[in-house]
């Protein structure tokens, strides 16, 4: 552990690389990697090319720091910053859209903020001191008589965290913030910012309080909810919705609650399957928005239904495409379907009365309406049918954008080959 | 269910996660052979049959692969890795379906994704439901798994019913059953073939898999199975009778013919009594071996007779009855290709068909299912006589009738495609007289091998007794008569007509309303009205306690301050420079920048999350003050 500075005994900056650490850090560096080779192409014809870099590398340096965070306010510190050095990014297009949803992003975020504040304040009386360490349980003896208080703090911090994961009710800024974000700053977005929530509740929930704590309280059970509901809405409006990224965006919300079942489900499978899930929906998220992106600007198009025979043109991208919606439906042998697969089987082994079936066939219910929401466009494109028009511009794909897409596809299908080196 | 030959594990660095295991017994082995020789027969037959068309790479791409995913299914050791590889056949064989690219194609494929993905995910809850219950996923250690896990009979049901969903939508047993008459009719010829004999088989296998193992002995899933293999057999003979196109009649028999199947498996499953009423478990070894043979039979019977409609298609690219009319006259060796399978399917002895279907007729009437057994037993007849019927029907208006086109006698299929078209039915006549020969008493090495390997001990019966032939003329002569009377008679005049009404179709009628419709507007409501309700809420709170103003569109041109700063520092510049300076108007510019700040103003206090962080500003403030009384 490495201090950088203390303010007092119980206020520190300390960084330490855990397990946790090393799964974020991974993603955060391939997917800020592909995303910058990415920008290289396509922020070619943008205007503020400087602030956008600056931001991205800041955003970069923070978001490392963050992960390696080895007490709860090194973590927290960051946080804020990611969420102040990440709206430019959002309202880089300047428009009167972009800052309204520039502001929703802020705010939310700060409303989220305040409520991880205030069970940071109840907690820090009620712990001896705030480090992350790895299965520790809450001293029971010092919270006699508040268990009360103490589990409200968690529910507010679980609740605040989960604005920036964009689980129901706080998720509203997401759908207007991704969609209207240049290409890969909303991959970055949906990729790994959105992660950072799910960071915060993993270390609260395992890394501060402890499992046992909360296991069997109304704490899990209206945290499952939350969860459920919100992996039903996500994908039901992703299924509805018109314009690509919007969905793609909806698509986010529903992929990060099954991270979220998995923590609250309170095991260690269920956790092993929100891991694989943390990585196989960031990589392959990833990859769908950048490879958005270039559908969006090669037909000039930005709805589902106008895009035609993308795979007669590009085959490659559109490829890329359907192994990425695999892995997002959860089909063998890609990342999202081990992280399903342990999902489930936490699911099942966890004592949650009707909750353990009930999850289980809602994780498949969205996965139908996820094959009824991805696979279209890219079956489309490679099975026009007669008769299809050709919608393309016909430009070439630059091989700065192609490359960090086949990346992020393979590491997707990595994830569900290889789940033993990652988690 | 049959003695393991020898089983692999594969789990380097825990591949997917819990990993691969194979195992293999004598039936497995036999099966991945048939399949192997089909995949070469389909692959003869496709370069002619492709010549015309686009798209060739990807078609003998996704092939191999179907034919991997395939051969993993059938040499899986445990539910995991036939997951895995069923869902790699499902995918890669939605190319062949979607191949020709028609509007038709099109949509049959989406039915068959959609099927493929609803099954899968019924295969899958099954899978963890089982998982939990037993905790084991190989398929032998779930050898009786209901009856050693009672205290969780109900989670083993459950899963139960989900994987039979799951492989009976892949085998097309009723009513999962309406991807088969739509995709094998656009699907290449060769493809088709495959389809049908043999990725239905895969579904067949799981289902064997779930009744022999998970289920077996278990009575009421019998009967359950049994019904839903009676339904299908009945239904599926039904509208391939009706049907006027070619390859569509072949799917329909398809579905028939998987039901004889299903049924087989169904009445293996119940206990059966023995005389002195006691539970005995022995399986009827002659239902086991005729259900399997049935497989075999099928397999091979569809891939000659798809294949001989891969021929109709490819010189006269039509698949209406009426039209490719009188095609194979003078066509003797097409009539006999076709005939062979047509034979084997309807159970004429001396054919392998005569005998799987006689051994499902002996085991059906043998364990006795009470006052059914008739019932059981003649419906089994009477979808044998229509099995004879349209194949009649086929092949009369193939081979015999006259049509008004000429066609072309000489260079209609190549040598190839003419080894692939006759080896199945040459390997229909020899496999079933010899097997005849074997299992009418003379034992022999190979009966000797199979015994060994676990069939149990080979039912011997006397196939050419008069008692056991009773059965297959009755069904013939069924046949003969539902030709002459229901075909001649009513389903024609001078062309055939379809008299199936175009309405009653369960997917235009249930499932697609169903899953397109009604579901996405429940759901869509809800998830709608959770969409909202935050924004909702944070209107609400401005209309009320934060008074909202309406947006006024006059513009403040600047206050106080920047005009005296503004004007000041004009004024100083203007004292300072020369006589001829323009005054740069610093009042304006401050003035503008002062607009600006007062827009992006409006629009944070607009938005609405400004409401929501007020309010929870407003929530940390009171919980703090009562943190700060109560602990200080």
């Amino acid at each position: 552990m490495i201090t950088v500075w203390k303010l007092n005994e119980a206020l520190s900056l300390s960084y330490r690389f855990d397990d946790f650490s090393r799964i974020f850090l991974l993603l955060a560096a391939v997917l800020f990697t592909a995303g910058f080779v990415y920008s290289l192409s396509y922020m070619k014809e943008k205007e503020h090319k400087a602030r956008y870099y600056t931001f991205y590398i800041l955003l970069f340096s923070v978001i490392c720091l963050m992960s390696l965070a080895a007490n709860f306010i090194t973590f927290y510190l960051n946080y804020e910053l990611m969420t102040l050095l990440s709206v430019p990014l959002v309202m880089h297009d300047g428009t009167e859209e972009a800052r309204v949803a520039g502001f929703k992003y802020l705010f939310y975020s700060f409303a989220g903020a305040y409520c991880v504040l205030f069970g940071f304040f109840v907690l820090n009386k009620y712990c001896e001191d705030m480090d992350f360490i790895y299965g520790r349980q809450i001293d029971l003896s010092t919270i006699q008589g508040h268990e009360g208080l103490v589990l409200f703090a968690v529910f507010m911090m679980i609740l605040g965290f989960s604005v920036k994961a964009g689980m129901w009710p706080m998720h509203a800024w997401l759908t207007k913030a991704h969609p209207i974000a240049p290409a890969p700053a909303s991959a970055i977005l949906s990729g790994v910012i959105v992660k950072s929530g799910v960071a915060g509740i993993i270390r609260v929930v395992y890394y501060i309080i402890g499992a046992d704590f909360i296991r069997g309280t109304w704490v899990q059970y209206t945290f499952l909810s939350l969860t459920l509901i919100t992996i039903l809405m996500g994908s039901t409006l992703a299924f509805f919705e018109p314009v690509l990224k919007r969905r793609l965006a909806y698509s986010t919300i529903s992929q990060i609650s099954y991270i979220l079942f998995g923590i609250a489900l309170l095991n260690d499978e269920a956790l092993k399957g929100g891991d694989l899930q943390f990585l196989a929906h960031g990589f392959a998220k990833c990859a769908l928005f950048l490879i958005a992106g270039i559908f969006i600007h090669v037909t000039h198009e930005d709805r589902v239904d106008k895009m035609l025979a993308l795979g007669r043109k590009y085959p490659f991208i559109t490829f890329c495409y359907l192994i990425a919606s695999l892995s997002m439906i959860g089909i063998p042998p890609t990342g999202g379907f081990i992280g399903k697969w342990y999902l489930m089987l936490g699911s099942m082994n966890a004592e949650i009365r009707v909750f353990s079936v009930l999850g289980a066939a809602v994780l498949l219910i969205s996965a139908l309406l996820t094959a009824g929401y991805l696979l279209p466009l890219g079956l489309k494109g490679f099975f026009p049918g007669s008769g299809y028009l050709v919608v393309t511009t016909g430009e070439s794909v630059s091989k700065l954008e192609a490359i960090p897409v086949a990346i992020l596809t393979i590491m997707a299908l990595l994830v569900g080959i290889f789940p033993g080196i990652f988690v | 269910m049959f003695n393991e030959l020898a089983n692999l594990s594969f789990n380097p660095n825990g591949i997917l996660g819990p990993g691969f295991s194979f195992s293999v017994d004598l039936f497995r082995l036999l099966y991945m052979g048939i399949i192997i020789l089909s995949w070469a027969l389909s692959l003869m037959f496709t370069p002619r049959y492709l010549k015309p068309y686009r798209n060739k790479t990807r078609y003998y791409v996704f092939t191999i692969v179907t034919l991997i995913g395939t051969l993993g299914v059938f040499a899986s050791g445990d539910l995991f890795t036939l997951f895995c590889f069923f869902e790699l056949m499902s995918f890669a064989s939605y190319v062949w379906v979607a191949q020709d690219e028609r509007k038709e194609s099109l949509k049959a494929a989406d039915t068959y994704l959609y099927v493929a993905v609803i099954g899968g995910l019924f295969l899958l809850m099954g899978i963890v439901l089982i998982y939990y219950a037993t905790g084991t996923l190989n398929i032998n250690e779930l050898s009786n798994a209901y009856m050693h896990n009672l205290d969780k009979k109900e989670y083993i049901t459950a899963s139960a019913i989900c994987m039979f969903i799951g492989f009976a939508a892949k085998a097309g047993a009723y009513p999962v059953h309406i991807w088969l008459p739509k995709a094998h009719p656009v699907a290449p010829a060769p493809a088709s073939a495959l389809l049908s004999g043999v990725l239905t088989k895969s579904g067949i296998f799981g289902i064997m898999i779930v009744g022999f193992y998970v289920m077996r002995h278990v009575k009421p899933f019998g009967i359950f199975v049994l019904a839903i293999g009676l339904i299908t057999m009945v239904l599926g003979a039904v509208l391939a009778v009706f049907s006027v196109d070619l390859k569509r009649t072949l799917a329909c028999s398809s579905m028939s013919q998987i039901g004889f199947i299903v049924t087989g498996i169904g009445a293996n499953i119940i206990p059966m009594v023995s005389e002195n009423g006691d539970l005995y478990a022995g399986d009827s070894m002659a239902l086991l071996d005729g259900t399997i043979l049935h497989m075999m039979n099928h397999t091979l019977v569809k891939m000659a007779v798809f294949l001989v409609a891969g021929v109709v298609y490819q010189n006269t690219h039509k698949l209406n009855l009426n039209e490719i009319r009188g095609f194979g006259r003078k066509k003797p060796f097409l009539a006999t290709s076709f005939l062979l399978g047509a034979l084997s399917l309807s159970g004429v002895p001396g054919f392998l068909g005569y005998l799987s279907k006689t051994l499902l007729h002996e085991g059906l009437i043998e364990p006795g299912f009470g006052s059914f057994t008739g019932l059981i037993e003649w419906t089994f007849l009477i979808s044998g006589g229509f099995t004879l019927c349209y194949m009649t029907k086929l092949f009369v208006a193939l081979f015999m009738e006259k049509g008004a086109a000429e066609y072309d006698n000489k260079n209609y299929m190549s040598f190839v495609q003419r080894i692939a078209v006759l080896i199945p039915g040459i390997l229909l006549l020899i496999s079933g007289i010899s097997l005849i020969a074997i299992m009418n008493g003379h034992a022999s090495t190979l009966s000797l091998l199979l015994e060994k390997a676990g069939f149990g001990e080979l039912h011997h019966i006397s196939f050419l007794s008069f008692e056991i032939l009773k059965g297959a003329f009755i069904s013939i002569g069924i046949g003969v008569v539902l030709y002459f009377f229901l075909v001649r008679l009513v389903l024609m005049d001078d062309e055939y007509k379809n008299l199936w009404p175009e309405w009653l179709d369960l997917e235009e009628l249930i499932y697609r309303p169903l899953i397109t419709r009604i579901l996405p507007l429940i759901l869509g409501f809800f998830a709608r009205a959770l969409d909202q309700c935050m924004d909702a809420f944070i209107i609400l709170l401005r209309k009320t306690l934060f008074r909202d103003k309406p947006i006024s569109e006059a513009r403040l041109e600047g206050n106080a301050l920047t005009h005296v700063v503004g004007y000041a520092v004009d004024y100083r510049r203007a004292m300072k420079e020369e006589k001829d300076y323009v005054p740069y108007d610093y009042e304006k510019k401050l003035n503008i920048k002062w607009m600006e700040l007062q827009e992006n103003v409006k629009i944070a206090k607009r938005s609405m999350s400004f409401g929501l962080i007020l309010a929870c500003i407003g929530m940390f403030a009171m919980l703090s003050f009562i943190l700060v009384n109560m602990f200080l």
